[in-house]
């Protein structure tokens, strides 16, 4: 029984759900949320420490400003939208491919399985971080390809995790008959394995966003992301690391961000795993 | 046994080539890559000559038949951007990546060592929640994001220690305790569940009715048959740490081999980074292998999957 100083059982569910919820609503609502327009800078503004008066009519800048009299907590807002959509698209898409060849290998076993697994290993053994640079160097930065990188280094994880689980369902009864009363491959996939994987899906989607979040910010950290005048978590933390000695606050307020994010999210994944341990 | 070497070595050098195959298709993906290898401004002029220097204008297949014909020679090409052989220049690279992860696994199994066997012996108490509470919150933060508090309390702050570079002992502080930070969970916690699951063991059980103290227990065996699992965590996070030193290279301009790839690619100097790539990945790789073969020769039971 695994323990820990954090919320456990339901509790554990009801706070990171509710701190996800938070999230969402703060980073899809930010143009209502935040102060100011996230781009637009201010030259008499600059390098404003959190919670000081900024601008002409001395209003207070909750989390400070930028090199470019930018305002912090807008670009936050914004930029964790930004870093959850890309994120949420990567995992939908490598949760799609990865768990489609998951329940083929493990479906029909055999030559497919070797073939499907042997490619999975085989691209394992390239580190996703090197991969996903050599990608974003080859094929351009850009919020598409950075979906296709994130989704291809992806794919892998879902496709093992649910090849598993497929080789003990197809062994049940109930597949057996569907099979001998003439229902095809595809629909006894589609209609009696498939329904029986969405926890585990869902469980790895969770795990999997978090990796996504992660492996996107040091991609932007490392100046290969999206163009530089947009705000991305990483990206921030980079603009404000040639600051570090004067403006702290630059690049540890999105890191944090970063973190609170994860920690929901590893929160509620941990919460999910445990339930399907009791299932 | 030898079956299963021979087998698991015929498995390596298929990841090796499969990992050099997808590098080599990464490449073309653009489908132009002397254009890819240029600035934009470059003339078409100079495309058309760097495509024929580097035989992009061949057929693929031929190319690639050639590729592999020079891997086995060693032979990786030259960089593009300083005129010298890729391979040389990642092997020069090497040892400071190697030192820098060699500090980092030292710091990481220490600290993991301790946390698991601590929170195993004070089970379910407040000791072992907060310590599993300390590592959930470590796998949360982002690597580049430790570096730079770390930079910012001992270098900016208290100006104990440099910021980058690398000058002898006190530079390597910082980047490695970075490099460190993210394989202490899956040590602790792996040295945790081996060691608590050891202690339920027969052998441990009839050891505490001879009446031999829990320390003692713990330390004289469990630790022994514990350690195992923890011995392949380690090796297999050591190479996870070679190809993540990108990140902790770049923070705190550390001389490795991910800080050339990183400028590589800046300087669209694409054999370098084919080359860097590759020799990771043969490294990693490699990493894998010795451990299953040392893993199987204390465990024979592991079979090959």
């Amino acid at each position: 029984m695994k323990k820990s100083i954090l919320p456990r059982g339901g509790a554990k569910g009801i706070v990171s759900i509710g701190a996800l919820v938070v999230i969402f609503i703060l980073t899809v609502f930010a143009p209502w949320f935040a102060p100011v327009d996230p781009y637009s800078q201010s030259l008499q503004d600059i390098l404003i420490p959190p919670l000081s008066h900024y601008g002409n009519d001395g209003g207070i800048s909750l989390l400070g400003t930028d090199q470019l009299g930018r305002d912090v907590l807008s670009r936050l807002l914004y930029g964790g939208r930004l870093s959850l959509w890309i994120s949420i698209i990567a995992v939908f898409v490598s949760g799609v491919l990865g768990s489609a060849i998951g329940i083929i290998a493990g479906y029909f076993g055999g030559k497919v399985d070797a073939l499907l697994m042997r490619l999975a290993d085989i691209q394992m053994s390239i580190p996703s971080m090197l991969l996903a640079i050599v990608m974003v160097a080859v094929l351009g930065s850009g919020l598409t390809n950075i979906v296709i990188v994130l989704a291809v280094t992806g794919w892998v994880t879902f496709a093992r995790v649910v090849r598993s689980q497929v080789l003990s369902l197809k062994e049940m009864e109930y597949v057996e008959a569907a099979r001998a009363m003439g229902v095809p491959h595809a629909t006894v996939m589609i209609r009696h394995i498939l329904p029986n994987t969405w926890f585990t899906i869902a469980t790895q989607a969770a795990l999997q966003m978090s990796h996504m979040i992660l492996l996107a910010a040091a991609l932007s950290f490392l100046g290969l992301g999206i163009e530089v005048s947009t705000p991305t978590w990483g990206g921030m933390v980079n603009d404000g690391k040639s600051y570090i000695d004067s403006a702290w606050w630059l690049s540890t307020l999105p890191g944090l961000a970063i973190a609170f994010v994860i920690l929901s999210i590893n929160l509620f994944g941990d919460w999910l795993r445990d339930r399907s341990e009791a299932r | 046994m030898k079956r299963y070497v021979l087998k698991r070595l015929g498995q390596a050098l298929l990841a090796v080539i499969g990992a050099a195959t997808i590098v080599f298709f990464i490449i073309r993906l653009s489908g132009d890559p002397a254009r890819l290898m240029l600035p934009p401004e470059a003339s078409e002029d100079q495309v058309t000559a760097l495509r024929q220097s580097l035989g992009f204008d061949r057929p693929v297949w031929m190319q690639y038949i050639d590729y592999l014909k020079n891997l086995v020679t060693g032979d990786l090409g030259n960089s593009l951007y300083y005129k010298d052989s890729a391979l040389k220049m990642v092997l020069e690279r090497m040892p400071a990546t190697i030192d820098l992860a060699v500090f980092a696994i030292i710091i990481a199994v220490a600290v993991g060592l301790l946390v698991g066997i601590l929170s195993a012996y004070y089970k379910n108490s407040i000791i072992d929640y907060l310590l599993n509470g300390w590592i959930f919150l470590t796998q949360s933060l982002p690597v580049f994001w430790i570096g730079i508090v770390l930079i910012l309390i001992f270098a900016v702050n208290l100006h104990w220690l440099p910021t980058s570079g690398n000058r002898g002992l006190e530079s390597i502080i910082l980047p490695a305790l970075t490099l460190a930070a993210y394989p202490i969970a899956p040590i602790a916690r792996t040295m945790r569940a081996s060691l608590i699951e050891v202690m339920e063991q027969g052998y441990m059980v009839t050891s505490q009715a001879q009446g031999f103290s829990k320390r003692r227990r713990i330390f004289k065996r469990g630790l022994k048959n514990a350690l195992l699992p923890v011995v392949t965590v380690i090796s297999l996070e050591f190479g996870v740490m070679i190809a993540g030193a990108v990140v902790t290279e770049t923070i705190f301009s550390w001389p490795g081999v991910g800080q050339l790839i990183i400028q590589a690619v800046s300087n669209r100097d694409f054999p370098l980074v084919q080359a860097s790539i590759l020799v990771v990945s043969i490294l990693y790789i490699t990493l894998t292998l010795v451990t299953d073969l040392i893993y199987h020769r204390i465990d024979p039971r592991i079979k090959v999957r």
